[in-house]
C-alpha cells in the first residue's frame, strides 16, 4: 500500500509537470507565432525554446521582445513547482510526528534524511518530465524548422541537470527554514530566492543561472546549485532543532 | 537508569524546570503530576533531547543526552499527541516507522494493534479515526518494538473507561517485563494503579 501511494504521488508528480509544461509551451509558442505575423519573419523551433526558458540575449534577439516581467513566469513557475515537489513530503509531516522518527534513530542527521524523504528523485521526475515534455511539444506541434535539433537537446540535457541542482539547493535550504520556523515561511523564502536568481542571473552578462543564453553547458547554474548544496548541508550539519 | 541532575530551563526569563534532579531505576514506573504548565511536558521533552535546557545534566545507561544531537534510544514515545500520516492507515503507519529500525516483522505490528484493540480498524485511513483510536495507535506505536523505556505524555487522553483499563493493563505487563516507564497523567487513579514513585511538579520545581 505504501508503495502504491508512492506509485500514486510519482504519477501525480509528472502530470503536474507535463500539465505546466503544456501551458508554458502553448504561452511560447503563442508569442512567437504573433511575432512572426506581426513582423513577417520565418522562426525557429529553438525561438519557442528560447522564449520559454528565458534566453537573456535580449539585444541579439528581437523575437524575445526585450526584458519583460512576463517572460519570467514560465521559469519561475517552472522552478517552484519543482522546489514545491521537492518539499512536499516533509510538509506533509505535521511538526509533531518528527518525535516518532528520532526517538527511533538517535541521531539529528539520520533523523533530518528520514523526514527531507526522496527530495532529490522528486525533483529530479518533475524538472526532466517538464523538460522532456516540452521538447517534445516543441517538436510535434509546431511547424517551425530546426536550427540544430542535436544542439537544442544537448541544451536541454544541461539546463536540467543545473535546474536540478539549484532546486536541490533551494530545497535543503528551506527545509532548514520548515525546521526552525513553518511551512509558510519556507515557501516564502523559495519564492524570494528564485527572484533573488533571477536578478543575479539578469545582471550577471557572463553566466547563466536560471535562464538560457551562450553557455550551453550551464556551468554557472552548476555551481551556483553545487554551492547552495554545500551551504544547506553545513546548516543542517550544524543547526539545533527543538522538536516538537 | 535515568538520571537527571539539576535540569533547569528558562524560555524568556519566565523558569520552566527549575533544579530538577531525579534518579529512575530500570524496570519502575513513574509517575509526572501536576498543574498545566507546570513543566511535566517539558521535562519529558528534556529527556528525550527534544528541548534545550539551559544547565543540568540528563543521562540513561550512563550515556549523556545531547539536544538535538543524542536522542534517548530504545523508547517507545508520545508527547504532546504525535499525529500521523493522514492518508495512510493505521497499519501502514505503523509499517512506516517500522521501516526505520526494521527490528520487528509485519506479524510484530499487528500483535501490537491487537493489543490496543485496533486489529479490525488496521485497514481504515488514520483520518477517519477517532481521537481515541487515534491514541491507540500512538500507544501502538510506542510498544510495538519493544523499547526499554517508555515516555508518555497523558497516555490516556481520549480513551474511554474500557480502553484505559485495558492500556492500564498493557502498560502493567511492560513494566514486568522490565521496561522503564516515565508518565503523566492528569487522573491520579492511573498513576496509583501502574507508578511506583511519583514526582509533582509546581512552576518548574519537583516535590517528591
Amino acid at each position: 500500500m505504501v508503495i502504491k501511494n508512492r506509485i500514486k504521488l510519482y504519477f501525480l508528480n509528472m502530470s503536474t509537470a507535463i500539465f505546466l509544461g503544456y501551458i508554458n509551451f502553448k504561452q511560447g509558442y503563442k508569442s512567437i507565432i504573433t511575432y512572426m505575423n506581426d513582423y513577417s519573419v520565418v522562426l525557429t523551433k529553438e525561438a519557442v525554446f528560447d522564449r520559454i526558458f528565458v534566453n537573456t540575449g535580449f539585444d541579439k534577439l528581437d523575437y524575445m521582445e526585450g526584458n519583460n516581467v512576463f517572460h519570467f513566469i514560465s521559469p519561475f513557475t517552472f522552478y517552484m513547482a519543482a522546489i514545491f515537489w521537492g518539499a512536499l513530503y516533509y510538509f506533509i509531516l505535521k511538526k509533531n510526528y518528527h518525535q516518532l522518527i528520532y526517538a527511533r534513530v538517535n541521531s539529528k542527521q539520520k533523523a533530518l534524511k528520514i523526514i527531507r524523504g526522496p527530495y532529490v528523485y522528486n525533483i529530479a521526475l518533475f524538472v526532466t518530465t517538464y523538460i522532456m515534455s516540452i521538447i517534445l511539444f516543441i517538436h510535434f506541434s509546431s511547424d517551425l524548422d530546426y536550427i540544430d535539433q542535436i544542439q537544442m537537446i544537448k541544451q536541454s540535457s544541461f539546463l536540467a541537470i543545473s535546474s536540478v541542482l539549484i532546486c536541490v539547493g533551494i530545497t535543503l535550504l528551506i527545509f532548514h527554514i520548515y525546521l526552525k520556523y513553518s511551512e509558510v515561511i519556507a515557501l516564502l523564502v523559495a519564492f524570494i530566492s528564485i527572484i533573488l536568481l533571477f536578478v543575479i542571473d539578469l545582471n550577471w552578462n557572463t553566466t547563466n543561472i536560471v535562464f538560457i543564453g551562450d553557455d550551453s553547458y550551464f556551468i554557472g547554474g552548476a555551481v551556483i546549485g553545487i554551492i547552495l548544496i554545500l551551504i544547506a548541508h553545513l546548516i543542517l550539519k550544524n543547526a539545533k532543532y527543538e522538536t516538537e | 537508569m535515568i538520571e537527571i541532575k539539576n535540569v533547569t530551563k528558562t524560555i524568556k526569563d519566565q523558569v520552566i524546570l527549575n533544579n530538577i534532579s531525579m534518579s529512575v531505576k530500570k524496570g519502575i514506573c513513574v509517575g509526572l503530576i501536576g498543574h498545566n504548565g507546570s513543566g511535566k511536558t517539558m521535562l519529558l521533552k528534556a529527556i528525550c533531547g527534544f528541548t534545550k535546557i539551559n544547565s543540568g545534566d540528563i543521562r540513561i545507561d550512563n550515556q549523556p543526552i545531547i539536544f538535538s544531537e543524542k536522542y534517548i534510544k530504545n523508547a517507545g514515545i508520545i508527547i504532546e499527541q504525535p499525529s500521523f500520516i493522514n492518508y495512510l492507515t493505521g497499519f501502514e503507519n505503523l509499517q512506516a516507522l517500522a521501516n526505520i529500525q526494521k527490528v520487528i516483522s509485519k506479524e510484530g505490528i499487528l500483535l501490537a494493534l491487537e493489543k490496543v484493540g485496533l486489529s479490525e480498524a488496521k485497514d481504515k485511513k488514520v483520518n477517519q479515526y477517532s481521537l481515541g483510536m487515534k491514541q491507540r495507535l500512538r500507544i501502538a506505536q510506542a510498544i510495538m518494538e519493544h523499547p526499554q523505556i517508555l515516555v508518555l505524555d497523558e497516555p490516556f487522553n481520549g480513551l474511554d473507561k474500557k480502553s484505559v483499563q485495558d492500556i492500564q493493563n498493557l502498560l502493567l505487563d511492560c513494566k514486568n517485563n522490565g521496561v522503564t516507564i516515565l508518565l503523566t497523567s492528569h487522573d491520579d487513579r492511573q498513576i496509583d494503579f501502574l507508578c511506583d514513585l511519583v514526582y509533582e511538579l509546581n512552576g518548574g520545581e519537583m516535590i517528591e
